[in-house]
């Protein structure tokens, strides 16, 4: 089973100082200093793969296992290989391509068609900084094969089985790839840790990289006009006190008066 | 420019809330353009259980085939709806089910599509949209200068209105059943089953939620926020962080990638208070316990308090006991 992976390396938002954001306006700030790390959706995705991988070789198949990205920089996918993965692909579009999902799949879907088609696509649900949640659903589209979105846990005991939220619970389905899964609040959302050694044989391993060209002009273009701070509709009033007893009256008494005390 | 609202019914805790979406596109409209909701259901709907919606028609679309569980299902009987029927913008709700058939619908027509949209106006003959980027730290204005354009967007509260007698559209509207064909067999699935939530998930319903982050500290930690929640008469939800790391169950996740809730109070221990998070906290108030007084969760809260929240949780446990108040109370 030739798996193929779709991520993406994001700074940290979280990390993202407060008047950074403030001042984001229409030319962004420097926020370098935000650690780079996987794009959690998409990190939950290359886990899943992995399991998959596993479990297809308990049942004595083989799976291989590919990452690719679209991205100026090689920084973090090399960790990819120390985890197990047999080759590791970025299309470098050499334009800024943060809001272009349609050109994104675009490229993933020529770049699919280029190795020949894989069995199974994985996606993360959705990755700043566009958060736009179309990339997979556009990938499924072009390359004309079944989607499931929302998956969050994905397995094999000789066929293909795939648990994915639905209002209410899980819909658990017994599947026939080729597909694309793109992976939601999965259980397996942190990519395993590599040992030494697979560290050590990682690094004779090279990112294999190919230009991409992003701007595919499909319909009409989407200006993106600027950036703004939704400011908070609450005025925080703190609420002091000087043990725990004495804070939880204060609350209470606060809540009371606004006729909302639990 | 004319408005195509997009929803289904068939059971009511998958029906988005049509009505606040075609709010969105009556918003949009100028006089002598006109919104049509086009409801899918996999069964004839009876007339009555129609959705309550302001359109000028409403369409009930019996698509065999169609489930709301795989929403691909719905992505032809759109598509052909719509080939007759043209409309410049299209909308559907910003639930799980219908943003996978808006993308799925607007990959069909390679047009442009928006997620997550918080909102819609027009300049001149643009349409101006608004949708969260950056994990939601920041709001992004994008123009779009041709149609047709495809929008999921956010309700923000508009309750899904459910069938049933006496149900009437809040203004006369033509209505019309049509029959779609049937959606093509998945042969690709071999076997399917749902696995329901035991009892459902009471969380998006709650009047009072209690939410723990990472400064709870583990599964025994929410053990005492379930504990109080109960007392409270409420309910338990988590950051993303915490329950990613099992500490709850995934379905009590709040946020971009889980639930909205609109409780009237919620009560937040050890959350930081970061963007994702506070994208589907939707409360009447809101109260922020952290030890960190510089917190950005306290920006996002209405009172705070500077607290270690096991101690704060102990004590207003111990208080509601004394009253002897409360659902949980004994």
């Amino acid at each position: 089973m030739n798996i193929l992976v779709c991520c993406k390396v994001v700074r940290d938002y979280d990390q993202v100082l407060r008047e950074d954001w403030d001042g984001w306006g229409t030319s962004g700030r420097d926020v370098s200093y935000a650690r780079r790390m996987v794009n959690p959706f998409d990190e939950a995705a290359l886990e899943t793969a992995l399991r998959i991988r596993d479990a297809v070789a308990a049942s004595g198949g083989a799976a291989s296992l590919t990452a690719v990205t679209v991205a100026d920089s090689d920084a973090l996918l090399g960790d990819l290989f120390a985890v197990g993965f047999d080759s590791v692909e970025r299309l470098a579009p050499g334009s800024d391509a943060a809001f272009e999902p349609w050109g994104i799949a675009a490229a993933l879907h020529r770049h699919v068609e280029r190795k020949g088609g894989f069995d199974l696509v994985l996606c993360g649900k959705q990755a700043g900084p566009g958060d736009s949640g179309l990339t997979g659903l556009y990938l499924a589209e072009r390359l004309g094969v079944p989607c499931l979105a929302n998956v969050v846990d994905a397995g094999y005991d000789g066929g293909l089985v795939v648990r994915r939220r639905i209002d209410g619970g899980h819909l658990r389905l017994r599947v026939r790839p080729p597909l694309v899964l793109v992976i939601g609040n999965a259980r397996y959302s942190y990519l395993r840790l590599p040992t030494l050694r697979e560290k050590m044989a990682a690094k004779k391993k090279r990112v294999d990289v190919f230009p991409v060209d992003i701007a595919e002009p499909a319909f009409p273009p989407i200006r993106l006009e600027g950036f703004a701070r939704q400011p908070s509709r609450r005025a925080c009033v703190m609420v002091g006190g000087e043990s725990a007893v004495e804070q939880v009256r204060a609350m209470a008494a606060r809540l009371e008066a606004l006729g909302g005390a639990p | 420019m004319n408005a195509l609202v997009v929803g289904f019914f068939d059971a009511p805790e998958r029906r988005p809330a049509l009505a606040g979406v075609a709010a969105h596109a009556a918003a949009l409209l100028r006089p002598g353009e006109s919104t049509t909701c086009l409801a899918l259901s996999a069964i004839a709907e009876e007339e009555e259980s129609a959705p309550s919606v302001e359109c000028d028609r409403l369409v009930l679309l019996e698509a065999p085939g169609w489930d709301p569980a795989l929403p691909r299902t719905g992505v032809g009987a759109v598509f052909d709806y719509w080939r007759e029927n043209r409309a410049d913008i299209v909308l559907f709700g910003n639930d799980e089910a219908s943003r996978e058939l808006a993308g799925r619908f607007a990959a069909k027509l390679e047009c442009a599509c928006f997620l997550g949209v918080n909102s819609l106006s027009r300049d001149g003959d643009d349409v101006i949209i608004e949708k969260p980027a950056y994990s939601s730290n920041l709001t992004a204005r994008l123009r779009v200068a041709a149609t047709p354009i495809v929008v999921a967007v956010e309700t923000d509260g508009a309750p899904a209105l459910a069938p049933g007698p006496g149900f009437s559209p809040p203004r006369r509207c033509a209505s019309e059943r049509r029959r779609a064909d049937a959606a093509a067999p998945e042969c690709w699935i071999e076997e399917q089953s749902v696995e329901p939530d035991p009892q459902g998930n009471p969380l998006p319903g709650a009047a009072v939620v209690v939410v723990g982050g990472k400064g709870v500290g583990g599964a025994e930690g929410f053990g005492v926020l379930e504990r109080l929640a109960k007392r409270l008469g409420g309910e338990v939800g988590a950051t993303r962080p915490a329950a990613l790391d099992g500490w709850l169950d995934a379905g009590r996740l709040i946020g971009q990638s889980g639930l909205t809730v609109r409780p009237k109070l919620a009560l937040l221990f050890g959350v930081s208070g970061a963007a994702p998070f506070l994208a589907g906290l939707r409360a009447g108030t809101v109260v922020a316990i952290n030890r960190d007084p510089d917190a950005p969760v306290f920006a996002a809260a209405d009172f705070g308090t500077v607290a270690d929240w096991r101690e704060f949780a102990d004590a207003l446990m111990r208080a509601r006991i004394a009253d002897g108040s409360g659902p949980g109370a004994t």
